[in-house]
This record gives C-alpha cells, sequence and structure tokens, in this order.
C-alpha cells in the first residue's frame, strides 16, 4: 500500500478538458529487483473540466492562472479526497476543487490488481474571450443600416471586421480581454470611432446611429468632436453633442406624427417638458415661466423674429427641410446669448440627393426630387437634388395659405362684417457643396416669410368702439445667409455663418398704426480647437447690428399691473417717428472637459455689449455631468448656474413708451436633474430649474421689476422602435413677478401650475399609424372684472379689474388629439400618404378666458376650439 | 341639401375658429344697445378741446329703463376737476391726498374747483385744505349737496397745458358724475384696488343699490392751446332711405313672425354731414388721417343688429353701408331710440327719436 501511495505520487497534471500526462520513468533508474511489483499509476476516464470561476470575471483577472490539487483516489478511482496545493484566489481554488469532484480515473494497479493512489493534478484557467454586438442604425429615422463595416482593432493591432444585417445588427467574438478602437463604416455615411476596454467574458454593446455625410459637417451650434454618451443633454435622441445640461431634441418620426400638430415639426416642441400650454392655437413660446419675448428663435444659428405663422398655425420653415429642432429651456450654452428664457434653434438639412437609377424621370435618375403636401390651411413643395454635375446641390421650397380662398364666401355665408381672412407664404431656397472629403463646407440660403390681413370692419363693438374700421396686421422677414464650415486640422474646426435680411412689422387700427422696418446684419465666427487629451475650447463672436426706422401712433400702453384708461383709443395716442440701429456685439468662449471617462464639465463666459444704454454684460456660466455607470443602463447626474441677460428693447429706452438708461433684465438660471435608463428603449430624465430674475423691465418704469420661476420637469420616453414611440411629459411650476419693490409678489400672468403631456404612435402594418396625444394642464390665469365706469366720451363702459392681476385660474385643461396616417407606396420611389388629424377629439369645452357682457355685471366661461378633424394629403417622388 | 350645406358649413365655422384661435360660448348676454336700466349714452361738451381758461359746458344724454322705479333718476356731479392725472389715468383722481396741500396726489394730480373762487386762475394747490374727496366722512348723504341735472359747467384751469413726451402739449381736466335712482354717498376703499370707486348710489338706508340703479360716469376735455374739435353734425336720420323727422320720430310695424330672427327688420341710418370729418393733426406722419367717426344705437324697445356702426374710417372715409338693422318688439308700445354719434376727439352729437310702433 505504501510503495502504491509513494509510486503514485508521480507528478500528473490536469487541464480543462481532461487530459493526464503519464510521468515520465528516469533514465537512470536502477533495474528493479525480480520481485519487484509492477505499479501502473492512475489514468483519467472523464474530466468534465473546470469553469471560469465568474468572481475572477468580476475581479477583472486577465491572465491564465493555474491552480494544482492534490489528488486521493481509492481502489476504484475514485477521488476520495482533494486539496489544493497553492491558493490561487479570485474563485479558482473552489471552481478546481468542484472540477475534481466529477473526475473519474482508471485506478492505479499493482501487479494488475487495483490500489489507493495519491496524485498531483494541475488546472489551468485561461480568461475567456470577450465580444461585442450591436446595431447600426440611421440617426434621423433610426432606420436599420445593412453592410456597414465593423471594424475592431486591438492594442497589438490585430484586427476583426463585421458587416451589419439586415435589421442592422453586428457581432464580433472571440475577442481577448483588452482595449480596442472600433469603427462603424458605411457608404453615405460619416463613420464613428469608439474606444473600448473589454474585460474578460464580459459583452459590450454598441448601438450606433450614423448621420448622413452631408450632415456630418456640424451646423453651427452644436459642438463638433465630442464622444457620444459624455454630453450635457437631456436628448430625447442620442445626437450630437450639445454643451448644454439640458437639450431637447425629437427625432424625424417624432416630430411628423405627434397629433394635434398637422405633421408641422415646429409645433411638435409645444409638447416638451418645460414648454406651457399657449392660449388657443397662439403660437407662443412659453419656455419655464418666462414671457415669450425672452424665448430667441434661430434658423442654423441665425435670429429670426417668429418662427410660425399667424396663430401658430404653421410655421416658417416646412418640416421637410428640418434636419434638427434643439429646443434649451435653461443653461444653454454661451453659444447663445441675449436671451433670459430659452432657445430654439432649428437646423436646416443640406439639399438631399438620391439617385434613382432605374427611374423613367430623367430629373429622378439624375437624383432629384420632390413632394407636394396640402391640406385645408396650406399646401407647400420641396424639391431638391444636385445642380447638374457641378457638385452643387439645390433646395428650393415654398408653402402658400389658401384660407383666403374658401374663408370669403365663408364669412359672406355667416353674414359676418369681416369678408376676409389671413394670408401668408413662406419661401426657401438653398445652394451647397462640399470640398476635400467634405472636409469644408459652403451653404448659401435663402428663405423668409409673409403673414398680412387688411380688412375693414364696419361693425363697432358698444363696448370698445375703438376697434374698428380699418384693420391690418402685416409681419415678414427674409434672411440671406452664407455658412462654411472647414477642418482646419484634425484639431480645428472653423465655422462661420453671416446673414442680412430684413424685418417687417406693421399694424394699423383706424388713425393708429406701427410700422416697423429694420435691416439686421448678423455674424457668427467660432473657432474650436482640441487642445489636449479631453479639452477642447469654443471660442467665438456673435455680432448683431440692426439699422431701424418706426413709425408709431398707438395709445399709451398700460404699464403691468395697472388697468386700462379706458377703451381702446380714449386717450391721446403717442407719437414717435425714428430712425436708429442696434449694435450688440459680444465675445465668448467655452471649454469642453472631459477629464474622466463619464465625467463632463463646461465653463464659459460671454460678454454682451448694448450701444444703446452703453453696457456690457458679463455672463460666465457651467454646466457639468457625470455618469454613474458605464454601461447599460445608464445612470447620469447633471447640473448646471449660469447667468443670462436680455438687453432692453428699442422701446423700453425710448422716452415716450419707456425710460431712457434702461438696463438689461437678468435672469440667473439653476439646474440640476439626471437621467436613468430603465431598459433599452425606455428612459427617463427629470430635472429641477431655478430661474432668478433682477432688474424686470416694467413698462414705463424701467429696471423696477424682479421675479422668479422655479419647478421641476420629467421626462419618460420611449425611443422609436419598428412600431411604437411615445413619451409622457410633466411640468410642475410656478412663476412669480413683482412689478416694483413695494408691490406684492404675484403669479406671472403665464404661470401653469401642472403640464401633463402624454403622446404615443404606433404602426399597425400595411402603411397604417395611429397615434394619439392627451394634455392636462392647469387653466391659464385672468383677472376678473367688476361693474365699473361709463366712458362717456368713448360710450363703452369700463370694467374694474381685480388687483393684483391674474388672481384666478380658469379651469384644467384636458384634450384629446388623435391622428393617423396611411401611406402607400409605388415604384420607383413614388409615396403617397394620407393623414387625419383630429383635433380635440371628445369635444373638450375647455376654458380659455370669461366673456363679460357690456357693464361685466355678467360673465360666461368661453370656450377653445371644438372638435376639429383635418384631412391633409402627401406625394413624395 | 340645406342640412349638406349646414355640415360644411359647420366644418368650415370649426376651422375658422381654429384659424383665430376664436373661443365659443361668448354669446347671450343682452345687447349694450338694449336699455333695461338705468343708463347713460355719452357726453357731448360744447367744446371738445377747450382753450385753456374757456367756459365748457358738459351736456350728459341718460335714460332710465327700468321697468320699476321705486326713486326717481337723477344726475349728480362731482364738483371737483381732476387735472392731468399721471398717465391721463382717471383713478388717480380717486387716491387719497398725502400731500400737505390737500389737492396734489401721486403724479402732480391737481384736484380743482369748476370755477376759481376769486374768478380768475384756480388755486394752484388744488381746492383748498379740505383734501378734496378723501376728506369727506364716508356714509353721509352728499345728494344735496351735488349738482344736479344734465349739465355741468367748469373753467378750464390756464395752466393746464403740459408738454408730453412723444406727442403734442396738451391739458386734461376730468370730471366725474353718477346717474343715480338714490343717495350719493362716499365709499370705503377696500384693499388695494387702485380703480375702486369712491362714491356709489344708495337706498336712504346707506344700502348700495345694484348697477341697474346707477351708472357712474367719466368725462374727459382735452385742452390745447392751438387744436380746436368741433362736434360731429348730425344732417339727417333716415328710415330704410327715407328722412325721418325727429319731433315725429319712427314709426314700424309690431313683429308679427314666429321667430325673432325672422321679424322684419327696418333700417336706420344716422347721416353726419361730411365736414365733421375733420383732419386729426396728431396722425403724425401718415398724411392724410381724419378723424374716426362711428354712431352708437340704443332702445328701450325692440333689438338692434349692432350696437354701433362706423360712419367715417380714419383713411377710407365715409362707410357706404353704414345703417343699422332693427327688429320692433311684438307688441305695439312707445318708446325711445337714442343715437349717439361719436368722434374720436372726444367730439359728439345725440340723437333722441320717439319710437311708435304699432
Amino acid at each position: 500500500m505504501l510503495a502504491a501511495l509513494i509510486a503514485g505520487e508521480g507528478e500528473s497534471f490536469a487541464q480543462p478538458g481532461g487530459t493526464v500526462r503519464q510521468p515520465e520513468a528516469p533514465a537512470d533508474a536502477p533495474a528493479p529487483p525480480p520481485a519487484a511489483p509492477v505499479i501502473t499509476p492512475p489514468t483519467i476516464k472523464s474530466d468534465q473540466g473546470a469553469t471560469y470561476p465568474a468572481q475572477a470575471i468580476q475581479d477583472k483577472v486577465k491572465d491564465p492562472v493555474e491552480v494544482v490539487l492534490v489528488l486521493e483516489l481509492d481502489e476504484t478511482g475514485a477521488v476520495k479526497n482533494a486539496t489544493v496545493e497553492a491558493p490561487a484566489g479570485h474563485g479558482f481554488d473552489e471552481a478546481a476543487l468542484e472540477a475534481a469532484e466529477k473526475l473519474e480515473f482508471e485506478p492505479a494497479k499493482r501487479n494488475g490488481q487495483p490500489i489507493a493512489a495519491k496524485i498531483r493534478h494541475k488546472y489551468v484557467f485561461a480568461p475567456p474571450a470577450a465580444r461585442l454586438v450591436g446595431k447600426v442604425t440611421t440617426q434621423l429615422r433610426d432606420a436599420p443600416i445593412e453592410g456597414a463595416t465593423v471594424t475592431v482593432e486591438g492594442a497589438d493591432e490585430r484586427r476583426w471586421t463585421a458587416r451589419s444585417t439586415a435589421d442592422g445588427s453586428w457581432r464580433v467574438e472571440g475577442l481577448p480581454a483588452g482595449a480596442y478602437r472600433i469603427t462603424i463604416t458605411s457608404p453615405g455615411y460619416a463613420p464613428q470611432t469608439y474606444d473600448d476596454t473589454l474585460d474578460p467574458g464580459t459583452e459590450a454593446e454598441i448601438d450606433v446611429r450614423l448621420e448622413r455625410e452631408q450632415a456630418a459637417a456640424p451646423p453651427p451650434p452644436p459642438p463638433p468632436g465630442v464622444d457620444v454618451g459624455e454630453i450635457e443633454e437631456v436628448t430625447v435622441r442620442g445626437s450630437k453633442p450639445p454643451r448644454e445640461v439640458t437639450k431637447r431634441t425629437l427625432e424625424q418620426r417624432e416630430l411628423s406624427r405627434i397629433p394635434g400638430t398637422n405633421g408641422d415639426a415646429l409645433r411638435a416642441i409645444q409638447n416638451l417638458p418645460g414648454m406651457a400650454r399657449a392660449p388657443g392655437l397662439a403660437g407662443l413660446l412659453i419656455v419655464r415661466g418666462a414671457a415669450p419675448q425672452e424665448t430667441g428663435t434661430y434658423v442654423d444659428g441665425t435670429f429670426v423674429p417668429i418662427i410660425y405663422h399667424f396663430g401658430g398655425l404653421s410655421s416658417v420653415i416646412p418640416t421637410e427641410m428640418l434636419d434638427r429642432i434643439d429646443f434649451y429651456p435653461g443653461n444653454f450654452s454661451t453659444y447663445f446669448g441675449r436671451h433670459t428664457g430659452g432657445v430654439i434653434d432649428v437646423g436646416v438639412k443640406d439639399p438631399q440627393v438620391r439617385k434613382d437609377p432605374k427611374a423613367h424621370l430623367r430629373a429622378a435618375r439624375a437624383g432629384i426630387h420632390g413632394l407636394v403636401q396640402a391640406d385645408l390651411i396650406d399646401a407647400r413643395t420641396v424639391v431638391q437634388g444636385p445642380l447638374g454635375d457641378t457638385g452643387w446641390n439645390f433646395a428650393v421650397a415654398g408653402r402658400r395659405s389658401y384660407v383666403d380662398v374658401w374663408l370669403k364666401p365663408l364669412l359672406t355665408e355667416l353674414g359676418s362684417s369681416v369678408t376676409t381672412a389671413p394670408v401668408y407664404y413662406d419661401y426657401q431656397a438653398m445652394l451647397q457643396r462640399d470640398w476635400d472629403k467634405k472636409k469644408h463646407s459652403v451653404r448659401f440660403f435663402v428663405f423668409g416669410s409673409d403673414d398680412r390681413l387688411q380688412v375693414l370692419v364696419r361693425q363697432v363693438s358698444g363696448s370698445n368702439p375703438g376697434l374698428t374700421g380699418n384693420v391690418g396686421l402685416g409681419t415678414a422677414f427674409y434672411r440671406f445667409q452664407a455658412r462654411y464650415v472647414g477642418k482646419l486640422s484634425d484639431d480645428t474646426e472653423l465655422r462661420l455663418v453671416g446673414a442680412v435680411g430684413k424685418d417687417a412689422l406693421q399694424f394699423n387700427l383706424g388713425d393708429n398704426y406701427f410700422l416697423l422696418s429694420s435691416y439686421p446684419v448678423s455674424g457668427r465666427a467660432e473657432l474650436a480647437h482640441r487642445l489636449g487629451s479631453g479639452v477642447r475650447n469654443n471660442f467665438g463672436m456673435d455680432i448683431l447690428l440692426q439699422p431701424y426706422d418706426v413709425d408709431l401712433r398707438l395709445p399709451p400702453i398700460p404699464r403691468p399691473g395697472e388697468p386700462p384708461a379706458g377703451p381702446f383709443g380714449s386717450r391721446p395716442p403717442l407719437t414717435l417717428s425714428e430712425e436708429g440701429s442696434l449694435y450688440r456685439p459680444a465675445l465668448y468662449d467655452e471649454v469642453e472637459l472631459t477629464p474622466f471617462k463619464g465625467t463632463r464639465i463646461v465653463p464659459g463666459v460671454r460678454l454682451d455689449y448694448t450701444r444703446e444704454n452703453r453696457s456690457w454684460d458679463f455672463q460666465p456660466r457651467v454646466v457639468a455631468r457625470q455618469d454613474l455607470t458605464k454601461e447599460f443602463p445608464r445612470t447620469t447626474l447633471k447640473g448646471g448656474l449660469g447667468r443670462f441677460t436680455n438687453p432692453p428693447a428699442p422701446q423700453e429706452t425710448n422716452p415716450a413708451f419707456g425710460v431712457p438708461g434702461t438696463r438689461s433684465i437678468i435672469a440667473n438660471h439653476y439646474g440640476f436633474g439626471g437621467e436613468q435608463e430603465i431598459t433599452r428603449q425606455i428612459e427617463v430624465s427629470s430635472e429641477a430649474f431655478y430661474r432668478q430674475y433682477d432688474g424686470v423691465i416694467v413698462q414705463g418704469r424701467g429696471n423696477v421689476g424682479e421675479g422668479r420661476a422655479y419647478g421641476i420637469e420629467t421626462l419618460v420616453r420611449y425611443k422609436p422602435d419598428a412600431r411604437f414611440f411615445g413619451f409622457v411629459a410633466y411640468t410642475l411650476s410656478r412663476s412669480v413677478r413683482r412689478d416694483s419693490p413695494d408691490e406684492p409678489e404675484r403669479l406671472f400672468n403665464f404661470d401653469q401650475t401642472h403640464i401633463l403631456t402624454a403622446i404615443g404612435s404606433y404602426r399597425l402594418g400595411g402603411g397604417w399609424e395611429i397615434g394619439a396625444r392627451f394634455r392636462l394642464v392647469s387653466g391659464n390665469l385672468r383677472t376678473p372684472q367688476t361693474y365699473g365706469f361709463f366712458d362717456n366720451n368713448v360710450g363703452a363702459y369700463v370694467p374694474g379689474m381685480s388687483y393684483p392681476p391674474y388672481g384666478t385660474r380658469n379651469p384644467m385643461f384636458h384634450q384629446l388629439d388623435i391622428r393617423l396616417d396611411k401611406t402607400w407606396y409605388f415604384q420607383e420611389g413614388v409615396k403617397m400618404s394620407a393623414y387625419l388629424d383630429v383635433y380635440n377629439a371628445y369635444n373638450q369645452g375647455n376654458v380659455e378666458g370669461v366673456s363679460y357682457n357690456y357693464n361685466s355685471t355678467q360673465s360666461t366661461f368661453a370656450t377653445g376650439v371644438p372638435i376639429l378633424p383635418s384631412l391633409g394629403m402627401r406625394l413624395e417622388m | 341639401m340645406r342640412a349638406r350645406n349646414l355640415v360644411v358649413v359647420s366644418v368650415l365655422a370649426a376651422s375658422l375658429a381654429s384659424l383665430f384661435g376664436l373661443a365659443c360660448g361668448a354669446g347671450g348676454f343682452a345687447s349694450q344697445s338694449k336699455v333695461t336700466s338705468v343708463r347713460m349714452f355719452g357726453v357731448r361738451p360744447d367744446k371738445p378741446y377747450a382753450k385753456p381758461g374757456e367756459t365748457v359746458t358738459l351736456e350728459v344724454l341718460s335714460a332710465d329703463g327700468r321697468r320699476d322705479k321705486p326713486r326717481p333718476l337723477k344726475i349728480f356731479w362731482i364738483p371737483i376737476v381732476c387735472v392731468n392725472p399721471r398717465d391721463d389715468l382717471y383713478y388717480l383722481c380717486f387716491l387719497p391726498s398725502e400731500a400737505p396741500d390737500g389737492g396734489t396726489v401721486e403724479g402732480g394730480t391737481r384736484l380743482v374747483a369748476p370755477f376759481p373762487p376769486d374768478g380768475g386762475a384756480p388755486p394752484e394747490g388744488g381746492v383748498g385744505a379740505s383734501g378734496g374727496l378723501s376728506s369727506i366722512p364716508v356714509g353721509i348723504d352728499l345728494s344735496p349737496f351735488l349738482p344736479e341735472g344734465p349739465t355741468f359747467s367748469f373753467q378750464m384751469p390756464d395752466e393746464i397745458v403740459q408738454p408730453r413726451i412723444g406727442g403734442p402739449s396738451y391739458g386734461l381736466a376730468i370730471v366725474f358724475n353718477i346717474a343715480c335712482a338714490g343717495q350719493v354717498r362716499l365709499a370705503e376703499r377696500v384693499g388695494n384696488a387702485p380703480q375702486q370707486v369712491p362714491i356709489q348710489c344708495t337706498d336712504e338706508e346707506g344700502v348700495p343699490l345694484s348697477p341697474d340703479d346707477y351708472v357712474i360716469g367719466i368725462n374727459r376735455v382735452y385742452a390745447y392751446d392751438d387744436r380746436t374739435n368741433t362736434n360731429p353734425v348730425v344732417e339727417r336720420v333716415t328710415l330704410d332711405g327715407v328722412d325721418v323727422d325727429p319731433d315725429a320720430g319712427i314709426t314700424v310695424e309690431r313683429c308679427v313672425a314666429d321667430r325673432r330672427a325672422n321679424c322684419k327688420p327696418v333700417k336706420i341710418d344716422v347721416k353726419v354731414s361730411d365736414s365733421s370729418w375733420e383732419e386729426n393733426p396728431s396722425a403724425g406722419v401718415a398724411a392724410g388721417q381724419r378723424e374716426q367717426i362711428w354712431v352708437a344705437y340704443y332702445s328701450d324697445l325692440g333689438d338692434f343688429q349692432d350696437e354701433a356702426r362706423l360712419l367715417f374710417d380714419s383713411t377710407a372715409g365715409r362707410i357706404s353701408e353704414s345703417d343699422v338693422e332693427f327688429r320692433p318688439p311684438y307688441a305695439p308700445s312707445e318708446g325711445t331710440i337714442w343715437a349717439v354719434v361719436h368722434d374720436n376727439r372726444a367730439g359728439a352729437a345725440f340723437v333722441v327719436l320717439p319710437l311708435h310702433v304699432k
């Protein structure tokens, strides 16, 4: 027995998978005595191998590990006992012992008889390979891209490649733990590169949305060159990295399918958190309790006075030309200034080229395509494509309302004394080309809008006789914009945007009028330079020169909180005829810091000059973002604070209408929030905000007001997939103002406590899609009236107004809108679609105000738009 | 066919409402033209634009349309002229004065007596140490002490014209009156309501009466050194295109239709002379602008289609279709039609026509 044991101690090695190496007999071994027994060492019959321990994966053990066991075998070859010779830790010892229990041996033998034995057995643990999986889709539509090439390159320059399948998915397996660079390319799209470190046995997922190469050179507002996933954004869509804490972007499908908007993208943004519901269909932008004039609207970085036609019916840029709509409810980049509320920046697409070699039409073969859309209100068309073989691409578009065509007979039928209707139109034309492998891009863009209404009102309201006679209203603007974006080097990018144009505002009512013409010249230049790893600097200039001439004759405007002095026109009007110019240059600098992976800090400063009052506004700002998890499900904290100023409007410094020397309004923004991925499709974001106002300009008094707005916004979003998209947005907020230090604080005119919007849209198949929007919003504020005076000069009652103003709230607003789409596909890429958009589907009589009788002794609620179906058609080819 | 038209019109009307953001449910009130209570219709100053130092006489047109009249209607005038309140805000005339002279309130507003005591210029400080309305105790019946009747005269202060930013120099005198079927008392100010009326109409016990029993009026007279204005001149009144004798009034057939909308209307038109459409010097750069003139209609019987009609637009001139439809009542009766022609520079003209419903 003892001899057998000694003989059995010869080394034997076991490896996962089960092999036993027989000990070799020493060459110089003396010849055995004749009577010596013949000993046969044990041999492995079954070895299922050891499992790589989970703890080692968790501990990220990257090197092979050996564990040597001492096994005691009985006469049957079974393992009676196993001990670890030298512990290795990380779960390796346990894994080896567990594997040893399943070992089966052919027993050791002496002279052919089975005997017990003791041997050494070794397991070698090699780290398991990692794998990469992902999906490649288009950035705008989230459509899968087939055939995209995924290249994975290790530190030792080994390479693996894979191609995306029809659903856009790809997979690379057998990757040793280590650092890799992953590059995704596809013809016609801008490549994207990521760096990642893979741990043993893990699976990393990288979903990529590729942008069309034409758009690879980013338009002015978004900064370039920052990795996705490290951004100060509450993106509703993973997109270009903004410099802001809160940026909301809707995808194309969401923009065009939200019920109640007639497919108008810019109207869709009124559903986002932080945006209050505008009364009726008015196109006011009320952001986080700010006045509409505090929010700026831009087209690719160029300020425009309006983005909606009359009453918010439709936007001044057709949805089909939009590349993106970025909505910044607060704490926006130093790129933007002269606003204390929010910013909406509309990005316009470069002309699209879509060649169809099999098309019958020569234009279609050459890549020219277009669409026509019409509904009850207006019709629009877009045509775009290459300009021959010149390398230039073009796009032209236009829209005109034809409400006036059918409204006049309707009003005549109804016996109305007003027998005309507003007319609006807009137009766009663009030329664009790239050079040097799209490192340089130049674009010329002309766009404009015109809204007009002129009517002679013969009927006179007894309660406001001044509102009669010739009534005219017109707003118009145009811009000629030139833009250059170029990569000067791998680390430096230059963006230039210049625009000239005209803004015109005309209003007349009886013998009162307001005529304003201005000729804005604006310019932006921004140099973005990568200073080093994780450090990028953006330095820029933002200049506005705006000559203007104004003629007006208007009754004095009541001060906030003051009741009107009587019916319109009961006081001698103020007159003004003036020429002047605004000059407002600004400099800004912003540093994008990424000191650690998942950490992002963007401090910046902006300096604005206002020539009218010769004042400088210094505005430091900083935003930060911290990813708490590096992989799915992502958890992120974010926050920001900064100073924002809004210079006075010309009338606010005019002696007749305002107070000379009036300074800029100051608003300090504070925001803190977080984002959490719940599933791959569902994400939640929430942000608390506080905005504190100083030097609020009060009509006729100057900077005597103050105020604050605060609240919390939450967005739960289901990102668009093949079938569904939707989101639920809720804002709880309060906005208050004080018109002077000795007056009581009051609710601001546009305060809305609760704003809940739920939107969903589902593709039924066969080209059908159905969607719904439900809104539940606090009623708007109003000032109750009481029986007051009779103005004997005008012949009308003057109601008594309760004080402080806006002390009563209308009942809660709730409304359901439904949209049904049907799309037909024809040969050669021709697509026709129709939609039915039902506004206020259950015909809720929402209160928009209160109507009073002539002397305010009786009142009734005035309700909003009843159920309103709208049918539209669209043809694309 | 009619039903289909109705559907089409309904859909288009809904679309129209959405276009303009119109609200629904605003109707259903009695028209301002329907006189069923104590009413004032307007004031006619003999000098719509007066010069400093001139005496101005105001004449108010009023009516008592109440079915039951427990107390007679009287027109009372507050014998204090409020001069140049800040920004022409009439309610600054009510604010209690803290000034030592008792006559000056916020923004330099002056409260002066209708005529200076010595026949010359009004005292600089105002009505005197009494402090105007704020010095009178609340709750006392003021009726015996107030001027009463449809007219009131005062002298425009000599120094009333002041330079104005954004316009020519002018002065403003504001006079308050009240058509009250009861007693006039001062009202206690409540809270911080700037518009609160400091006077009220009460019964003999001091209980405030309903709005049907009183109307408080505000009357403005502007003073310019170099501008004048005359009241519009009514040339004639027509009934269905035929001139009406103002003394005889209008005679119409009673309505016999089953539905009010089916009552046969008559058309009434007030014709104002072309010369009434005066130039408006303050029209500024928009040359050629003139006055805007309109007429407001009232009646204690029947219904007017419109409360008021435009007669002259400031640029388009005379309006060709300025008549108003009037639907007579069902029962034969006697009533009155009042028409007040206004221009937008404080000028006015009155038309009072007996109404005979056969």
